[in-house]
């Protein structure tokens, strides 16, 4: 009575050698060296997303102010880097680090270990697994998207398991390898905006993953079995957003950009007004660049040793391009790379899943590298700015940004300012430049609402932006008080003036500052 | 004694064998390496009266029937009565000097104990193996009643839940309740925090630890080829070790017929099986049906003779006096056990380390989807049997045994005194006693299949009593606390507190936690908010979507294993089933202290499954 589809033997790993076991703790400091190099780099060089500020600022905000922690954490999309960034936060030692930036080091030095491992048991041997882990790793696609602290990293974990789990299901009709791949789906789902695409593309395969008994009984079960955890999660979060932030879709009013990824600047997109702008070229230019950033994966899948492998890796390679083509056809897509990544622990499950005897080790290590290259070509095609910053980055010109200088000098002003209202959703690099949040009022705290809501700030202070600069638009206080730039609050003194911004110090009524003052932190200082 | 041919011609000489079946006989004997007359009985060929009477002319001695004539009761010694049991004899009567002993085997090993304890001047005479123990149950009825109630009290009065809560208990719940009151009076936001902060902590505990022991025991190597097919198919019959089987029953005449085919059908030698009906003496009912079968010789009528508490482990206790296999197995009436399940518990023995002294076999449903209660009961015994149950082995947390299928070592079983019968759920307690006690119980990869309750009230009662046990074994084992965490570990007793804790206290405070959530989801309003600090708010909040979310998915994944795919999505409708076990949940508190000893009996037969399959095993029977 047991399930029919399963066997023993061929899925059982033999035993690693001695020798071996110590292989994924090397190739996660590895991981961490190769990885924490390039991104300190890229930083020291002044490459700062405005992803990866963001980030940085509500990793800041969630952990300084507990009305913020309740506010953010429910309503941030997507939910679980932030998570993550605040367990880092709270370690010791974390402060005034870019904390998304080190999360993704982590994560990725965490893939380096696994790929290294799932190498090793697929055969190969422990030095070209470390090798063929960190080539991986250091493919400029997945470089860029951990300095600019996207939530990619998560979803490669999530990839990386899923891929030989959605084999044994293939294979088994395992129940572990189900949940693996339903909790994989989710991971992706809450981690990655650019990963929802991906799960997209990804559904009329699900079913396709299961054993044919399976399928051939109930079909709808084994989506069920794979679907309910991202189904009760996205519930859940629904949930969450509806209780703190008054709406079941608050995730959007408050993250709309991250969900509209280029839309907002599709002209301006090499890619989507390029080959991007029809469903063919895209096509065609995605299954390109594919093939010269990972050339081992074709080589690799025609000569998996199991054909269940071989079509589960077909299927994620064709969901992943399929995903490309629906995130360009939405204008969410500045370029392919950034869903081309979830091919690297394809890449990864292809090789383990051919083995060395069939797909030996030095032809594995070539095409690697040739993938290296071939990803760094591949990533120059139609780049984005973004991506154009990274670049120079990298070959170690500084990237020039002044709003970015603006940023970290009034953030350093602001050091010195408590009881301070800004609209820190769109204060780039200011709260990381000032190194924490306690002492600043944000516009989705009750008080400021209020405040808002009647036109007058109640705070000491008040931060805000120029109105007719991009990110000025779409300061929420600015846009409150329209004249709050120009003219200050009524009775109000321009404290600091940096670039775009302004810090006004209040005129707030004697009772009411001695209010703010009780409750406001120690730090609170005239300059 | 002088001896005639051997006992196979004898009856063929009498017409009562016939050739061919003294030929297989024979060569079974050989194979199986027991004794003749335990394989034609055991095979139904030959009527035990007919035997006995050969067996007497064989070694020409008399053969009596101590039923029409029982032996003096003077003669009988009650210290020896294990050794009447085990010998099959009884001291008959004086015949002037001459002291007459009646058994059913005749030997060697018969002859050496009646000179022994009897001397010289002894006469033996022939009787069935049915006589000698009715008469033993007449004659040390009372002596076998007491043992069966109070052995384990007397023995180890710590392990027994006769004492619902000890004075040391009662203190501490007393010191607990007026810490509670006083921080109520004195700082109440402070008191309600803590409280609540103290059930997300379990809540948060209980479902990882349940999320965990799924994960572990999902392992399809480990866990579900544990013994294979190529394994059972290698056994010797001859390796085999005599197996008792205990199939307790109170008025279930119905549901007699599965058992028994059920029983026919087990591939281990039937010689080699010493199967007890365990029967109330009053249950006339029962009694007859099962006469009414014409079982073979290796079925045994135990009537227990009635007396409180009248439970299932006390008619255990009582049944295993006259139990003589080296392992031991309880069945309920209506079980159906894989065939190969004594083998495979024989080889899981064999393989595991001395120190396990119970194999507990899976259970599930036969009538799974009959209606929607018996899917979610379908759902809830494979999460328990085919998940938890082995991750709990593969963790080391003591497993609190279920219900039938569990497979006992004889000599320990003794030794620790059986069953607990003042315990509701006494194959839970004697798991976890098992571990406290420095063994360990393991887990096998065969299924019993039962009649999976089809009524709502019946499913309560049963589900009541389990809880109420629960609570009980919880108890007992929580009398000293400490010793337990010195006996099963710090894994073992944190396991216990969420396992066995966890099941009945969740139960309990889900519908407190329900009502405060729709008051607040339906009136809204902020009067909860005090109770919820930032902190508190957000683990009550990943407790309700992680937690419940997580619970309704292994409901959903637990038919997978067996490849059940059709009840997969009844496990989206597994919060009635929490609903359900909620009121079982507040039955169980409530008899617990107005009649903890109380057995709630489950009615089987019900099931319109069961029915047929009562058809078809008397069908099977008659064949």
């Amino acid at each position: 009575m047991t399930a029919g589809a399963e066997t023993p033997g061929l899925a059982v790993a033999p035993a690693a050698p001695a020798g071996r076991r110590a292989l994924p703790i090397l190739a996660f400091l590895g991981g961490l060296l190769v990885c924490g190099l390039l991104t300190l780099r890229v930083l020291d060089h002044g490459y700062i997303s405005e992803a990866l500020a963001a980030r940085w600022t509500s990793a800041l905000m969630v952990t300084s102010d507990a009305a913020a922690f309740r506010d953010l954490v429910a309503v941030n999309f997507p939910p679980l880097p932030l998570w993550f960034d605040m367990i880092l936060a709270g370690l010791p030692a974390t402060g005034g680090l870019p904390l998304p930036a080190l999360a993704s080091v982590l994560i990725a030095a965490i893939l380096a270990g696994l790929w290294s491992r799932q190498l090793a048991a697929a055969g190969y041997g422990a030095v070209l697994s470390f090798l063929l882990a960190l080539l991986f790793l250091a493919q400029p696609m997945l470089q860029q998207r951990l300095a600019e602290g996207s939530g990619l990293p998560f979803g490669l974990v999530a990839m990386s398991l899923m891929a030989p789990a959605a084999s044994r299901v293939r294979r088994y009709g395992n129940v572990t390898a189900l949940s693996v791949v339903g909790g994989g789906v989710a991971i992706i789902f809450f981690s990655d905006p650019a990963g929802i695409y991906l799960l997209l593309a990804l559904l009329p395969f699900l079913v396709a993953l299961a054993p044919p008994a399976f399928l051939a009984r109930a079909p709808g079960a084994v989506l069920l079995v794979i679907l309910f955890p991202v189904g009760i999660g996205l519930l859940g979060y629904l949930y969450s957003n509806w209780l703190f932030g008054a709406s079941p879709f608050a995730f959007a009013h408050q993250q709309g950009t991250v969900l509209k990824g280029a839309a907002d600047n599709a002209a301006m997109v090499p890619w989507l007004t390029g080959w991007g702008h029809t469903t063919p070229g895209a096509a065609l230019a995605a299954a390109l660049m594919a093939l010269i950033a990972l050339p081992v994966i074709p080589p690799a899948l025609l000569r998996a040793y199991y054909p269940s492998g071989r079509y589960v890796g077909i299927l994620l390679v064709v969901a992943v391009l399929v995903a490309v083509l629906l995130a360009t056809a939405t204008l969410f897509l500045a370029h392919p790379a950034q869903l081309l990544a979830y091919l690297v622990p394809v890449a990864v499950f292809a090789l383990c899943e051919a083995g060395p005897r069939r797909l030996q080790g030095g032809l594995a290590l070539l095409l690697a590298l040739i993938g290296l290259a071939g990803g760094w070509l591949m990533q120059g095609f139609e780049a984005p700015a973004e991506t154009n910053a990274w670049r120079s980055a990298i070959e170690g010109t500084a990237v020039d940004s002044d709003a970015l200088d603006h940023d970290l000098a009034f953030g350093t002003e602001l050091r010195r300012y408590d009881d301070v209202a800004l609209d820190a959703a769109s204060a780039g690099m200011v709260l990381p430049s000032r190194l924490d949040a306690s002492g600043i009022a944000l516009p989705n705290m009750e008080r400021i609402k209020a405040d808002l809501l009647f036109g007058a700030l109640s705070t000491r202070y008040v931060a805000v932006q120029e109105p007719a600069s991009e990110r000025g638009r779409l300061d929420r206080i600015g846009r409150a008080i329209p004249d709050l730039w120009r003219h200050g609050p009524p009775g109000g003194t321009l404290v600091v003036e940096e670039g775009p911004w302004r810090l006004w110090r209040t005129a707030v009524p004697p009772g009411k500052e001695q209010e703010n003052k009780s409750a406001g932190p120690a730090r609170e200082t005239a300059p | 004694m002088s001896l005639s041919p051997p006992i196979g011609e004898l009856l063929v000489a009498k017409g009562l064998l016939p050739l061919p079946q003294l030929e297989e006989a024979l060569r079974l004997q050989q194979t199986w390496h027991v004794r003749f007359g335990d394989i034609i009985l055991s095979k139904g060929w030959v009527r035990p009266r007919d035997f006995y009477r050969t067996l007497a002319e064989r070694f020409s001695l008399d053969f009596v029937d101590l039923i029409e004539t029982p032996p003096d009761a003077d003669l009988v010694r009650s210290g020896q009565k294990e050794d009447y049991t085990r010998l099959l004899l009884l001291p008959w009567r004086k015949e002037g000097e001459t002291t007459v002993i009646a058994t059913a085997e005749p030997g060697p090993d018969v002859l050496l104990y009646v000179r022994r304890n009897f001397g010289r001047n002894t006469r033996l005479v022939v009787t069935s193996k049915f006589d000698i123990l009715w008469n033993l149950q007449s004659i040390f009825d009372t002596d076998y009643s007491h043992d069966a109630v109070s052995s384990l009290y007397e023995t180890d009065p710590g392990s027994s839940a006769k004492q619902v809560v000890t004075p040391q208990q009662g203190f501490m719940l007393y010191c607990m309740l007026t810490v509670l009151f006083a921080g109520i009076a004195l700082a109440p936001i402070a008191t309600v925090i803590a409280l609540n902060l103290f059930m997300s902590v379990f809540y948060l505990g209980n479902f990882i630890l349940k999320a965990l022991l799924v994960w572990v025991g999902a392992d399809y190597r480990k866990v579900d080829s544990k013994i294979t097919d190529a394994e059972v198919a290698a056994l010797k019959d001859e390796e085999l070790p005599v197996f008792t089987v205990l199939v307790p029953m109170f008025k279930e005449p119905e549901v007699l017929p599965i058992l028994a085919a059920a029983l026919r059908r087990l591939d281990y030698p039937p010689a080699k099986l010493d199967i007890k009906l365990v029967l109330e003496a009053g249950d006339r009912e029962t009694i007859d049906a099962a006469k009414a079968l014409g079982l073979e010789g290796n079925f045994e009528i135990i009537r227990v003779p009635p007396s409180k508490p009248q439970t299932k482990p006390k008619a255990c206790n009582y049944a295993l006096n006259f139990a003589r296999g080296d392992l031991l197995v309880i069945f309920d009436a209506e079980d159906q056990p894989e065939p190969d399940q004594l083998k495979k518990v024989v080889i899981a023995f064999n393989k595991a380390p001395t120190d396990v002294a119970c194999v507990q076999c899976r259970l599930n449903y036969y009538n799974s989807d009959e209606n929607w209660l018996t899917r979610m009961f379908t759902l809830d015994y494979s999460l328990w049997f085919d998940y938890m149950l082995p991750g709990l082995e593969r963790l080391g947390i003591p497993i609190p045994l279920g219900g039938t299928s569990n497979h006992f070592r004889m000599d320990v079983l003794r030794n620790l005194k059986a069953w607990d019968p003042f315990n509701v759920t006494e194959d839970a307690d004697l798991g976890v006693r098992l571990t406290q006690k420095g063994y360990r119980v393991a887990v096998c990869n065969s299924t019993t299949f039962e009649e999976a309750n089809v009524s709502i009230p019946n499913w309560i009662r049963q589900r009541s009593r389990w809880i109420k046990g629960y609570m009980q074994t919880y108890l007992v084992h929580m009398r000293h606390p400490l010793a337990l965490y010195r006996s099963v570990g710090h894994g073992g007793f944190w396991g216990f507190q969420f396992f066995v804790g966890g099941t009945m206290l969740s139960g309990i405070l889900n519908p407190i936690f329900w009502a405060f959530y729709a008051f607040w989801l339906f009136f809204g309003g902020h009067f909860l908010d005090p109770f919820f600090p930032t902190v508190l708010l957000h683990l009550s909040l990943f407790n309700l979507l992680a937690g419940n979310g997580l619970f309704t998915y292994l409901s959903i994944i637990a038919p997978l294993k067996r490849g059940w795919t059709h009840l997969v999505p009844w496990g989206l409708t597994v919060v009635g089933y929490w609903a359900l076990m909620s009121v079982a949940g507040y039955k169980a508190l409530w008899q617990l202290i107005k009649n903890p000893f109380y057995w709630e009996k489950t009615q089987h037969g019900l099931s319109a499954v069961t029915k047929q399959e009562v058809a078809r095993a008397l069908q099977s029977l008659e064949q």
